[in-house]
């Protein structure tokens, strides 16, 4: 009795802005994580104190049997035509074996470009990039040398000589901003460097951080870390610091992401009570002759449960079907970007499961506090309640032709 | 002429209010994080500005007019690429009068000390032309792979150093060249970027977000039309009793468009409260979420007066074509 296509379109329009917004700001949170770890790609960096990790350290992991690849790599944050843009300093055939790609076209011998980042930047092999410094003044000019693609972030950066990277950064000879590993067997890898106390964290693409003395720290932000770790930039007035700066800037993004989640939420389940209210009050009617004639309170709310899951469940995948799509379009146009990487939004099993069970849960809530507050009005008065509402509509008629 | 407010136009109100309230807080919050973000990024020293015009160095072109206009200290280049000594570098003349690259360099001929680590000699070519060099250079600032020349060398390797330079070198505390070159299309790059990185990276952020707040102004569009539609469609039995009682179709519809955008700009003007309470409210409760943030949500006029603009013209539209439809009956049609 409250199936209503108007209901269904309402509802479903609610849901849809939370199925929408939550997957894009998970794809916006995840992105940092994204940009160093992978499915068997774990990062080495230095657990202490704010010097870089040491390079001979990649040569050493490269000798063990259950490592794959090892990538020693300096990072740097530069701008491009306007655009931020995520640099590696490497040594580009590790690299490129860490990632698991080839060179689609070129050589490795100057600076490689992610095909994502050529796309967007107009740059292919030939071409000349100017650069400049990332934590030190630097001015650079490379030339693309050769292209790469990869289903990773790195599609979106450009890999440079690990020494010309060097010079954009403070990074000292002989070390590194860390080590990424790809490697079959975890366990053995973390077990190798406790055993040898070696000094560093182990950072995967889960966000947890091990320390192989031994403890166990949850990394929030690891490419945040690796900024606050090696920069020196000078400031002007205040005693402000960068690292201020980056902890701060990417708190306030979350503080923001986490604030369009709650607004999103609520604008959800307030649209989604006021839709099922209106239903439910249209009906007051018919639930009060129903409880004149005898069902009990419990009977009521059985028959108006099922009710609201016929609504909520067919409105519900309605939203999750059209956020997919809608999401899974812009994300294959790279329409959205965070810090020069394009987003991925991603609405995995757990994550649509959430908010698929989510929006039923306040449908069904919802509509069921309003049948509450309908069951507590005696049915008598309930019925009585539209012929009196009739009246008011005469009453509004006359205020309306009042001059 | 009276609204009776009842119940239900309370609802419709809150309704419309609701949506308003969602697009002025994420409004709020996105202009918050972009200006602050801004103001607290200039607090930060930039290093040198290097100015060129086009994709590279190497292919920019800055005429000497302009560089005669320019007032302050600057570092004014010229670069090609060339064959040095079969290794192909970068060979450039530098007019560094204040000393801007920490260079302290004159008119003489020098190879960065990496290159002449792979040269190892005091005699190079460059592009088959012998040069004897007077020195090395290191710098932190410009790539130690390069040679700088005299100007009688720069020049023969490409004339059009006569009329142009390639680049300057714009220390970050003369503003008035720096506005300059800006305005007139240079690309103006800091050459400490880190601060800039993490400034365009949260601008992408915030477009990022502006697109979510767009998304759902269109949902939110339909949404309001469709209270509004509600509402009047539950007002349109009163409809056909004016019509019945001899008000004319243009009375009738100018009542009942009062009536919609009384309901809809009132809920439009809870809604911009209601929005900027609960961004200021998320904001201030930061701390105590585990948030370290620098930023206030920033109520700009346009924050306001664009959800309620969308409110009140789809709910104008919303209201008002049942309201026409209704109005526009027969009265031999109303039973």
């Amino acid at each position: 009795m409250l199936l209503k296509k108007r209901t269904i379109v309402g509802l479903t329009l609610c849901i849809i802005i939370l199925t929408t917004t939550v997957p894009v700001i998970v794809g916006i949170k995840n992105a940092p994580v994204s940009m160093f770890t992978g499915d068997d790609v774990v990062i080495i960096t230095n657990s202490a104190g704010k010097s870089p990790v040491s390079a001979d350290l990649a040569s050493k992991l490269r000798s063990l049997e259950f490592v794959d690849a090892v990538s020693p790599e300096i990072y740097a944050l530069c701008v491009i035509k306007n655009e931020p843009v995520f640099l590696r300093g490497v040594e580009a055939e590790h690299f490129l074996r860490v990632e698991g790609v080839k060179l689609k076209n070129g050589d490795v011998t100057g600076a490689i470009i992610g095909e994502g980042l050529a796309d967007r930047l107009n740059l292919k092999v030939g071409r000349d990039i100017t650069l400049t410094g990332s934590t030190t003044s630097a001015i650079l000019e490379l030339t693309v040398t050769g292209v790469y693609s990869s289903e990773s972030l790195t599609d979106d950066e450009i890999a440079i000589p690990i020494s010309q990277a060097r010079a954009l950064t403070t990074i000292p000879e002989g070390k590194v901003s860390a080590i990424r590993v790809k490697t079959s067997d975890r366990e053995a890898l973390t077990e190798y460097l406790e055993d040898r106390m070696f000094g560093v964290s182990i950072s995967d693409n889960t966000g947890q951080t091990i320390k192989t003395d031994g403890n166990k720290t949850t990394t929030k932000e690891i490419g945040e870390t690796l900024i606050l770790k090696y920069s020196k930039s000078e400031f002007k007035e205040k005693e402000l610091n960068i690292n201020t700066f980056v902890q701060k800037g990417t708190g306030s993004v979350s503080l923001v992401t986490f604030s369009f989640i709650v607004l999103s939420a609520l604008l959800t389940t307030i649209g989604i009570t006021a839709i099922l209210a209106r239903s439910v009050f249209d009906r007051r009617k018919d639930i009060g002759i129903i409880s004149a004639i005898g069902a009990s309170r419990m009977k009521i709310r059985t028959i108006l449960l099922k009710e609201f899951l016929i609504i909520a469940l067919p409105s519900s995948f309605l939203g999750i079907v059209f956020s997919f799509f809608f999401t899974e379009m812009i994300t294959s146009m790279n329409i959205l970007m965070a810090f020069g990487h394009s987003i991925k939004v991603n609405f995995d099993l757990s994550l649509t499961i959430g908010m698929f069970v989510s929006t039923v849960l306040i449908s069904c809530i919802s509509g069921l506090i309003c049948t509450e507050l309908i069951l507590r009005t005696a049915p008598t008065k309930s019925i009585r309640e539209i012929e009196e509402e009739s009246d008011e509509g005469f009453k509004n008629l006359t205020s309306v032709l009042e001059v | 002429m009276g609204i009776r407010i009842d119940k239900k136009i309370i609802a419709t109100m809150f309704g419309i209010a609701i949506c308003v309230m969602y697009l002025v807080g994420t409004i709020a919050v996105v202009e918050g994080l972009g200006s602050t973000t801004e103001r607290t990024a200039d607090m930060f020293k930039r290093g040198p500005f290097l100015v060129y015009k086009g994709d590279t160095i190497s292919e920019s072109r800055i005429s000497n007019d302009i560089v005669e206009k320019l007032e302050g200290e600057f570092a004014v280049c010229s670069i090609v690429k060339a064959n040095v000594s079969g290794f192909y570098a970068r060979v450039v003349w530098i007019q560094d009068t204040y000393n801007i690259l920490s260079l302290n360099i004159s008119e003489n001929n020098l190879i960065g000390e990496n290159l002449y680590q792979m040269i190892k000699s005091s005699n190079i070519t460059i592009d088959d032309v012998l040069v004897t060099l007077e020195g090395r250079y290191r710098s932190d600032l410009i790539p130690n792979d390069w040679v700088i020349v005299k100007r009688e060398i720069i020049l023969s390797l490409n004339p059009e150093f006569e009329d142009y330079c390639s680049f300057l070198v714009i220390p970050d505390d003369n503003k008035g060249a720096i506005e300059f070159l800006k305005s007139n299309g240079f690309v103006v790059s800091q050459t400490l970027g880190i601060v800039e990185f993490f400034e365009l990276g949260i601008y992408q952020i915030g477009n990022d977000l502006w697109g979510i707040i767009i998304f759902s102004a269109l949902i939110i569009i339909v949404l309001v039309y469709s209270i509004m539609n509600i509402e009047i469609k539950s007002r349109t039995p009163d409809i056909k009793i004016l019509r019945k009682l001899g008000g004319s179709s243009n009375t009738v519809m100018t009542i009942f468009l009062f009536e919609t955008l009384f309901i809809s700009s009132t809920g439009a003007f809870l809604g911009c409260i209601f929005g900027i309470i609960i961004s200021n409210a998320l904001l201030s409760v930061s701390s105590l979420l585990g948030f370290e943030s620098f930023i206030t949500p920033e109520v700009t006029l346009y924050s306001i007066v664009l959800p309620i603009a969308i409110a009140i013209i789809s709910g104008m539209i919303g209201g008002s074509y049942l309201s026409f439809k209704a109005s526009r009956i027969n009265i031999k049609e109303v039973e």
